[in-house]
């Protein structure tokens, strides 16, 4: 449950991210669902820290990139180049946790 | 010509304000997890609120009572009560569900927090509700809640897989989630507060027998346009979430699917739908709590009245405005409110529209506008669907920890 939340946020964070470096959204909209999908994973990050479940520690270290790179997109929510980046970053770090969650 | 313009409007009032924040997360996130498999039971919850508009709509044009004043006067006192707590604890979570999704929306386009949103939103509809006359208010909302519309186009500009979007429409079985979703999305289609409104609605507006045809047609054409919006927003997250196994957690993300398949002027236009229906329905649940209560207490009701003359009734409409607003402030999640609000609106169905189905086939009461050979079967039908619905809504929502998304 809390890999497939993570992978959620992290599929949901690619496809704000790839809007945002094609210039298709508004830096309003872009920082605000960035942040809510930064709160998600910090959400995560505490269930996993309080439920001490096998892997905890893989999970926590994705998390935490998840948090950042969606923290970063929340910062700078009208950089299209960074935001390119963010989606590759963000993208990749899905495919870790829908593998870790398989 | 004015009667088919007026009617025309009521239409486009209905399906505007059939979708609600109850659509917007519930099915969303059918159409991410099930695909189209829950299609079929989009037309279930409307032909559902279909009827039970229709029938309440027509027993208070002909005996002048809404249904409260039903409630009251059919049910022995402690039942009648029991009716009551049920229907405004379910209008109070719902329009604190709806009212915490529009402090969402505003600050998703103009940023700040939440919390400061949810208070212009609040001073917005309660000005909304004291300053406008009745029918500007349910227009209004209304008609800018068709921004909406623009989930219908994103399907079709998609290519819509039309064998499996037809097959969906066809029930299946499936897990306890599966089910859980089934009944959340029948519910969510006939939300209680959506008929406590129009009944009290239709007296508000000075409908005569004259006008039993508008509500006939405002009910059979309205909501089964805006369960076409409900089935476009399944449609949409099926064909862009599911691939993706996302299963949307918030509003932004029903937003972002429009913004995804047709660029900014559909966000805008989906923003501005969402505002507009979701307020329209915070507006119609606060007027439900204060309609539910005058009535049973024997109060004078509504805005026809004016607020001097109905000063009770305009202090509990003011109060459920205040109580949404406060339970808000306690940061819970407006999304997982909804899914709340849609279960116990369930289980408050059979107890409010018992009276209205057995008034609706009182010939003594009734005359010759008595349920007739098509209304009284479909009556007792989703009647019986309700008191299903009622039962299996919370069972399925404890096996299946709210259907296992939070």
């Amino acid at each position: 449950m809390n890999t497939q939340s993570l992978y959620g946020d992290a599929a949901e964070g690619a496809r704000l991210a790839g809007l945002i470096a094609r210039g298709q959204t508004t830096g309003v909209f872009a920082r605000a669902h960035a942040q809510e999908l930064e709160d998600d994973v910090t959400q995560v990050e505490q269930n996993v820290a309080d439920q001490s479940i096998p892997g905890a520690e893989r999970i926590q270290q994705l998390a935490d990139q998840l948090g950042s790179a969606l923290g970063d997109l929340a910062t700078h929510p009208d950089d299209g180049p960074a935001a390119s980046h963010a989606e590759t970053a963000l993208t990749e770090l899905a495919a870790k946790l829908a593998k870790l969650g398989s | 010509m004015n009667k088919i313009l007026q009617v025309a409007l009521g239409v486009i009032a209905a399906l505007g304000g059939f979708v609600d924040i109850g659509e917007l997360v519930f099915n969303s996130q059918a159409g991410a997890v099930f695909g189209y498999q829950t299609l079929w039971a989009v037309p279930v919850g409307v032909v559902g609120m279909v009827v039970f508009a229709e029938l309440s709509g027509r027993v208070a044009i002909v005996t002048h009572k809404a249904n409260f004043d039903l409630v009251k006067e059919r049910y022995p006192r402690w039942l009648s009560s029991v009716t009551l707590v049920a229907g405004l604890l379910v209008c109070l979570i719902t329009l604190s569900a709806e009212l915490g999704g529009l402090g969402l929306v505003l600050h998703y386009v103009l940023g700040w927090n939440e919390g400061f949103f949810t208070l212009v939103g609040l001073v917005l509809l309660v000005a909304s509700s004291l300053l406008l006359p009745f029918q500007a208010i349910e227009r209004v909302y209304g008609y800018l809640g068709l921004g909406l519309v623009v989930y219908i186009v994103a399907a079709v500009h998609h290519g819509p897989a039309w064998h499996a979007i037809g097959a969906g429409f066809v029930p299946s079985g499936g897990s306890a989630q599966y089910w859980y979703f089934v009944v959340a999305l029948v519910a969510a289609g006939m939300m209680p507060y959506e008929i406590y409104f129009y009944s009290s609605g239709g007296i508000e507006e000075g409908w005569t027998e004259a006008d039993l045809g508008t509500n006939r047609a405002n009910a059979i054409f309205g909501y089964p346009l805006g369960g076409v919006v409900a089935v476009a927003l399944t449609v949409v997250a099926a064909q862009q979430l599911l691939p993706l196994q996302l299963t949307p957690q918030n509003l932004g993300t029903t937003l972002m699917q429009a913004l995804h398949e047709l660029g900014p002027f559909a966000f805008w236009a989906a923003v501005v739908g969402a505002f507009f229906a979701i307020g329209g329905a915070t507006i119609d649940s606060a007027f439900s709590c204060a309609y539910n209560l005058a009535q049973h207490q024997g109060w004078p009701w509504g805005k026809k009245n004016g607020w001097r003359h109905s000063k009770r009734w305009t202090a509990t409409l003011l109060g459920a405005f205040g109580v949404g607003y406060a339970v808000v402030q306690t940061r819970v999640d407006p999304v997982s409110l909804t899914e709340y609000a849609v279960i116990a609106s369930a289980v408050a169905m059979p107890l409010s529209f018992w009276p209205v189905v057995r008034v609706s086939q009182d010939r003594e009461l009734m005359g010759r506008h008595v349920s007739g050979v098509v209304t009284r079967p479909l009556a007792w039908v989703f009647f019986a669907v309700v008191c299903t619905v009622a039962v299996a809504g919370p069972v399925l929502m404890v096996l299946t920890h709210m259907g296992e998304l939070t």
